[in-house]
């Protein structure tokens, strides 16, 4: 199968002035484990007869999506997600809806705003007012963003080290690791082997625009080392090589994140996915203690957990929390695992409630948009 | 009448009648003048064929009407009553004798279509004539066809393969009998003939026309009926299938399991669909297959397991071959006993018996790799193995193998969205038939292939409705031959029935009623006090037990009395482990194998041999440093539930040559007295040494020694060496050679020579001791090969012999020069040679490095590189240093344990194809933790230049010592004329250069125990007031 089946849509898009996309691993071409073709343009859409948006080949966008996403048997991110997960509150599910109305007065959604939000805001108008996938991901560009959470429960954040998946016929396997402490792009690694030979003898070259062009473009080629070592041009990623290895054979991976639209969640003026859809629930700390008095408490407005609010601001903090709270700063600044215990490294990472570094609350503090713990789409299920 | 009409008639009655018309004229004598007028009549202009048509005619004269008739032309009918003339006409004759006469006549049409004429000609007595013609179209008989009164199917639709009642009603107007004629565009017919009969719909689905025809011998009716033909119809929805049921199978009695893949639970489910509960499985399963009152399963991790179906314990099965990897697809080849797994991140199809052990691999299809592998299925009655991909854009997205030999016979399911194609699959299953089904994970559909590939239709559709597919990942086939569908995103398993009744709402247990039809009869359920209405009872266990109750049902005990478990065995695990093999001293590696689809905890220890520590004594990949020569062995179990058998790995240490450490040159002084010491010879093994000393060239200076050290009087100027052997207690013996030059009061001759020499195969190399110091100019050179294939040197006695290498390889010279008196010690000359295109070279990923003493170091050579892509060897060598472990030494990546602190350095040379590189060196210093094993440094100073004549103070005053040892040192001149130093052996000798150039010296400190790193120091020495 042709590693270059994408080029030809790419020039076609240039022929054609369609506007031309930047495209995130792995839907650059690039190898991807469980499938049999590498994800290209014609994976997801047509250039005729489309039956959904943006010459999408399904007018579903969700069945678009999972039908690839639902092959995955790693278990990687919780997939395959289903439907029959989407969030009820107080009934069932571990996902926030991706079928839902933008508009939903019980949860005090409204359609994001096309000034604040033109790109959000224009997905859920073509998509009937509906929220789907793309609302909160871009699938062709997303940010490198840095959330908090663990892989498959916040689903932000947490870069995606892909399983090899090989092209040719060779015996010998690549390991690949992020490097410590390395802030890892989005990008395709693909390793071709340029002589063969035992790990430590044979060499390689490195593609990072899913073989279109490999390099070193001559000799010397990296030696593949039987230690992790950093790729030649690439620092982030480190490979080890084990085996014999076959001239030709390409080893494929890839570094991908979630693809949102916003970065950083957690970190800074995060919250924006969850602001776009639910700003009413974006609450200063002096509106939620009814303080506002432009937001009184009337019976009509409702008041929310205030977000981006330093944890602990809260004016009626008392010393109530019982013995050994020395003061009421030290006793709120404390946050308890499931276990009772103060979080802490012992915190499993599903569980752990994360502040920014200033120590403000922000949703996905608490929430989390896929694999929650509870219907609510709480970090847990206290 | 027209002129010409009437002239026709005419001459037609002339030739008719001409006798006839001439006798009656002559006999009666009329006096008319004019003819008669004749007119004719029909009493129809058209008619048709075979019809009578009444003629009326009329004639009138002025006399009498002698001859009156009506004629057809032959051909054209009859006339009734008619006289067949002799020409085929046929004629008839009317009353004649008046002035006006009438006749009339029948004429019979002819059977064929056309236009027929009368004529009807009169004569008068004065045979003057008249005719008057009169014509006719028969048109052809009209035809009484007949009719069909009804046509009924017993539905408008039919599943493929199925039939269908017809029965149909026709009459013939014309009272006659009908026949009845069956047909259709495909299909087949109970009876072709009957009113009433039952059509089979083809295998694939679409639409067909039947059509009925129907006769009464003159006419045929038709009429036609279409149908739908459905491979098969939507039954039911099982509502519970798990949050993402990925694999659905059928169980023998119509029960079904399904492998979710949110959980990787394997649920049972009774044949209407109701949930009976969550098998035990040890793991996250990932694919499910039926055997005889078994499941097989595979799991994430890559195990395979037979899973009890009635809730007992999972067993493993030992996996030879070790874990599957990501085995998402499993199907059971019965008659053979295999397991077909499609493992998708080896993208192969593994075949594995049932006990474990790997029968066949498939790693490609049609030359291409089976990427994306998903699923696998067995054809048993085609002997056909199905493998599918999941989205394969370029080509297809099944497989079809040859069950028994694994070979490659033809694909289906192209990639695509249209009829016949698929988009992405997501599981597939085979029915009875052999027919392929291949659910379509993006289309919401499950597309149907024959056997031989052919695409048959779809089953199906997208949707979330009850009866529709989304995200359809596995497919089953019910033994009653209904269509198990896995909707993942539904949550939902799908029945599709293909003629078969939907499963009953009850079931019957050995003849009892099974209202829920969960295994165990309502009475049995009732008198045990478990509900027959729940099937959720099926794998609870009432008595805690372990048993469930559908297995005590199954096993006639009492689900309320705990009984003893029956006894199992888990499955041990099975540690391989390597041969017994030999080592130098080093680092000994082993590398074991575990037979476990689960984690195991392995653990070593030593059993025999002196006492090591045990690195990585929890690992499949145990090792240990060894140094001391002998047996070692250890003894290992992997524990996972049950243990393995004690498995022993084994190394033997071997006794290796110690290392001898003769000294380097030492230039003196004749009369001068040195002491060759030996001491820092070392042994790997850490044998205790005998010494040996003995000359071996020059003037006898002395008689051997078993000292460690030899005291040498240098009586006589000259060149001499001394062997130093030292061996070990077992005999082990290795031998240096200690140079000696003794210098007189003379300049001495020295042999410089260029090396190493690199030369192409074939062509002549040049060896070039030119740049010699021949003090006295009278110098002489002797050529001496030691290494390589032999060669024959042209010009041996000069300073610049030649010899054409034959071969690639090593080839190594030693020159002296001698200025008749004097000899000077041997200098070496390498040549390396290879092909044209070069010497590989032996790169070395760093050139120094830190060690501990007693701890591995890697020596990595990996980044070495063959000149013409052929295969390199490796030879690493210890250089100097004391002696230390080194294993792999032919390996690109070597170890060395260096066993006591030093400096040591260490050559690796490559080989490509006999051609040798130029050796790379490494040197590795090894410190100790333990007080006093500080390594000692050497320091050398001295005057950059000087002149002859002038004695040269060098200047090793600041080696130190880094626990403060006292410090000896050695100087070793290593570049320049030989000269000799005064007092060598002190922080600061000195010497008197008689020739200019550029001298060289190392000087090396240690503190009896441990040597330094080697300090150089040169001096470039001119004449007085001109240049070196």
């Amino acid at each position: 199968m042709s590693r270059f089946a994408a080029l030809p849509w790419l020039l076609a898009a240039l022929i054609l002035g369609l506007p031309a996309r930047a495209m995130d691993p792995p839907h650059d071409g690039e190898p991807v484990a469980g499938l049999a073709s590498p994800v290209l343009c014609s994976s997801c859409h047509m250039m005729h007869n489309a039956l959904g948006s943006a010459l999408t080949s399904d007018r579903s966008q969700a069945n678009l999506c999972n039908s690839c996403h639902a092959t995955v048997k790693t278990g990687s991110f919780g997939f395959p997600w289903t439907s029959n997960g989407q969030a009820v509150p107080g009934a069932g599910g571990e996902h926030h809806r991706w079928d839902a109305p933008a508009t939903n007065t019980d949860h005090d959604a409204v359609p994001p705003d096309p000034l604040a939000y033109p790109e959000m805001s224009r997905r859920v108008g073509v998509n009937g007012g509906k929220i789907s996938c793309s609302v909160c991901h871009d699938q062709h560009d997303g940010v490198v963003t840095s959330s908090s959470g663990s892989d498959g429960y916040a689903g932000a954040g947490t870069p995606h080290l892909s399983p090899v998946t090989l092209t040719g016929t060779s015996s010998g396997a690549v390991t690949p690791s992020l490097a410590t402490g390395a802030t890892s792009p989005q990008r395709s690694y693909s390793l071709r082997i340029v002589s063969g030979g035992a790990a430590g003898t044979a060499t390689f070259q490195v593609s990072y625009d899913a073989g279109i062009s490999y390099q070193p473009a001559g000799a010397p080629f990296a030696p593949t080392s039987t230690s992790p070592g950093a790729i030649p041009g690439d620092v982030n990623v480190q490979v080890a090589f084990s085996g014999t290895f076959t001239a030709g054979a390409v080893y494929s991976f890839y570094v991908s994140y979630p693809m949102l639209r916003y970065p950083n969640q957690i970190a800074g003026s995060g919250s924006q996915l969850c602001k776009a859809c639910h700003p009413a629930r974006f609450q200063s700390a002096l509106r939620a203690r009814g303080e506002d008095l432009g937001y009184p408490a009337n019976g009509t407005n409702y008041f929310s957990h205030p977000v981006n609010e330093a944890f602990g601001n809260n004016a009626y903090r008392s010393n109530d929390r019982g013995a050994g709270c020395a003061g009421a700063l030290a006793c709120q600044s404390t946050i308890l695992d499931p276990g009772g215990a103060n979080q802490g490294s012992g915190t499993p990472p599903s569980q752990l409630i994360d502040l920014d570094a200033s120590g403000n609350v922000h949703c996905m503090s608490c929430h989390y948009p896929h694999n929650a713990d509870s219907s609510s789409l709480s970090v847990n299920a206290r | 009448m027209s002129r010409s009409g009437r002239a026709v008639a005419l001459a037609f009655f002339c030739v008719a009648t001409p006798s006839a018309a001439t006798a009656m004229g002559l006999s009666w004598g009329c006096t008319a003048t004019q003819p008669p007028t004749v007119a004719v009549q029909l009493d129809s202009r058209t008619a048709v064929v075979g019809s009578t048509v009444g003629i009326s005619a009329t004639a009138m004269s002025q006399t009498s009407v002698r001859w009156f008739v009506a004629v057809v032309p032959a051909g054209q009918g009859s006339l009734v009553g008619g006289t067949l003339l002799g020409d085929g006409s046929t004629q008839v004759a009317f009353t004649t004798g008046a002035a006006s006469v009438a006749g009339a006549a029948s004429w019979v049409l002819p059977p064929i279509p056309g236009t027929y004429t009368v004529t009807v000609s009169a004569l008068n007595c004065a045979s003057g004539s008249g005719s008057a013609s009169a014509t006719v179209t028969a048109a052809a008989q009209p035809t009484i066809l007949p009719v069909i009164d009804s046509l009924v199917g017993s539905a408008d639709r039919a599943l493929a393969g199925k039939s269908l009642a017809l029965k149909a009603a026709a009459h013939d107007p014309a009272g006659g009998s009908v026949t009845y004629a069956w047909s259709a565009d495909a299909g087949t017919f109970s009876s072709a003939t009957g009113s009433s009969t039952s059509w089979t719909a083809p295998g694939a689905a679409g639409q067909s026309t039947i059509t009925l025809t129907v006769s009464n011998g003159q006419g045929t009716a038709t009429a036609s009926l279409p149908v739908t033909v459905a491979l098969a119809e939507y039954q039911a929805s099982f509502g519970r299938g798990g949050r993402a049921p990925r694999r659905v199978v059928a169980g023998a009695s119509g029960e079904l399991y399904v492998v979710d893949a949110r959980s990787g639970d394997i649920l049972r489910m009774t044949p209407n669909g109701q949930p009976v509960g969550a098998l035990k499985v040890p793991d996250r399963m990932l694919a499910a297959t039926f055997g005889k009152n078994v499941l097989y399963a595979t799991s994430r991790s890559g195990g395979l397991y037979a899973i009890d179906p009635l809730g007992g314990p999972p067993r493993a099965i030992p996996l030879r071959s070790g874990a599957l990897r990501m085995p998402s697809g499993v199907a059971l080849d019965a008659g053979r006993g295999v397991l077909w797994i499609a493992e998708s991140a080896a993208n192969q199809i593994t075949g594995i018996r049932l006990d474990g052990s790997t029968v066949a691999v498939i790693t490609g299809a049609a030359g291409e790799s089976l990427a994306g592998l998903d699923d696998v299925a067995v054809d048993a009655a085609g002997g056909v193995l199905w493998a599918s991909v999941s989205s394969n854009e370029q080509g297809n997205n099944a497989f079809a193998f040859d069950l028994g030999t694994g070979a490659y016979l033809h694909p289906a399911a192209p990639y695509g969205s249209g009829s016949g194609q698929v988009t992405r699959t997501g599981g597939i299953a085979v029915d009875g038939a052999g027919r392929l089904f291949v659910s379509d994970i993006f289309q919401g559909r499950v597309a149907v292939y024959q056997r031989g590939g052919a695409a048959a239709g779809t089953v199906g559709q997208f949707g979330d409705g009850p009866s529709q597919l989304s995200l359809p990942a596995g497919v089953a086939v019910t033994p009653d031959g209904g269509i198990l569908v896995a909707s993942m995103d539904q949550g939902a398993v799908k029945r599709f029935g293909t003629g078969n009744p939907p499963p009953a709402q009850a079931c019957t247990v050995n003849g009892s009623l099974d209202s829920d039809c969960d295994g165990m009869p309502d009475w049995w359920e009732l008198k045990y006090g478990l509900n027959p209405y729940w099937a959720g009872d099926a794998l609870l266990d009432a008595d805690g037990d372990g048993l469930s109750n559908l297995q005590e049902y199954v096993l006639g005990t009492n689900p309320r009395v705990a009984n003893a478990l029956p006894k199992t065995t888990p499955q041990a695990p099975v540690l391989t482990v390597p041969a017994p093999r030999a080592s130098d001293p080093g680092l000994v590696r082993f590398s074991t194998t575990l037979s476990s689809p689960t984690s195991c905890t392995v653990t070593w220890k030593q059993r025999l041999g002196p006492a090591v520590t045990l690195r990585g004594a929890g690992s499949l990949t145990p090792s240990f440093v060894g140094r001391l020569a002998g047996r070692y062995q250890f003894q290992g179990t992997a524990a996972c539930g049950a243990q393995s058998a004690t498995a022993v790995i084994e190394a033997s240490i071997r006794n290796v040559a110690p290392r001898p450490d003769a000294g380097r040159l030492v230039v003196a002084h004749a009369g001068g007295r040195i002491v060759l010491d030996g001491r820092f010879s070392s042994d790997a093994n850490a044998d205790a040494l005998r010494f040996v000393w003995d000359q071996t060239a020059g003037p006898a200076l002395s008689g051997a020694s078993t000292a460690a050290t030899l005291p040498v009087k240098l009586r006589q100027p000259g060149y001499a060496a001394f062997q130093l052997t030292v061996a070990d207690p077992a005999g082990k013996s290795g031998s240096a050679e200690a140079p000696v030059y003794v210098a007189s009061d003379a300049a001495a001759p020295t042999a410089v020579a260029s090396s190493p020499v690199v030369a192409a195969t074939g062509a002549p190399v040049t060896l070039d001791a030119s740049q010699s110091v021949d003090p006295a100019g009278t110098g002489t050179y002797a050529w001496v090969q030691v290494a390589g294939s032999p060669v024959a040197l042209a010009g041996a006695a000069t300073a610049r012999p030649t010899f054409t290498p034959a071969a690639a390889g090593r080839y190594a010279f030693l020159v002296t020069i001698s200025d008749g008196a004097l000899h000077s010690p041997p200098a070496l000359v390498e040549v390396l040679v290879g092909p044209s295109a070069g010497l590989p070279v032996a790169a070395l990923a760093q050139a120094s490095l830190q060690a501990t003493v007693g701890e591995p170091v890697a020596l990595d050579g990996g980044g070495s590189a063959a000149s013409s892509g052929g295969g390199l060897q490796y030879a690493w060598r210890q250089v100097s240093g004391p002696a230390a472990g080194l294993t792999d030494a032919d390996r690109a990546i070597a170890t060395a344990v260096p066993f006591a602190p030093g400096v040591y350095v260490f050559e690796l040379a490559v080989v490509e194809g006999g051609a040798p590189s130029q050796p790379a060196r490494v040197t590795v210093t090894a410190t100790s933790s333990t007080a006093g094993q500080g390594i000692p440094v050497a320091v050398a100073a001295g005057p950059l230049a000087s002149t002859t004549g002038a004695s040269i103070s060098l200047d090793g005053t600041r080696s130190r010592d880094p626990d403060g040892h006292r410090l000896r040192y050695r100087w070793t001149q290593v570049a320049g004329p030989w000269v000799p130093l005064e007092d060598s052996t002190s922080s600061t000798p000195s010497f008197r250069p008689q020739l200019p150039g550029v001298y060289a010296f190392e000087l090396e400190v240690d503190d009896l125990a441990i040597r330094s790193a080697a300090a150089p120091v040169s001096v470039t020495v001119s004449a007085p007031g001109g240049t070196p």
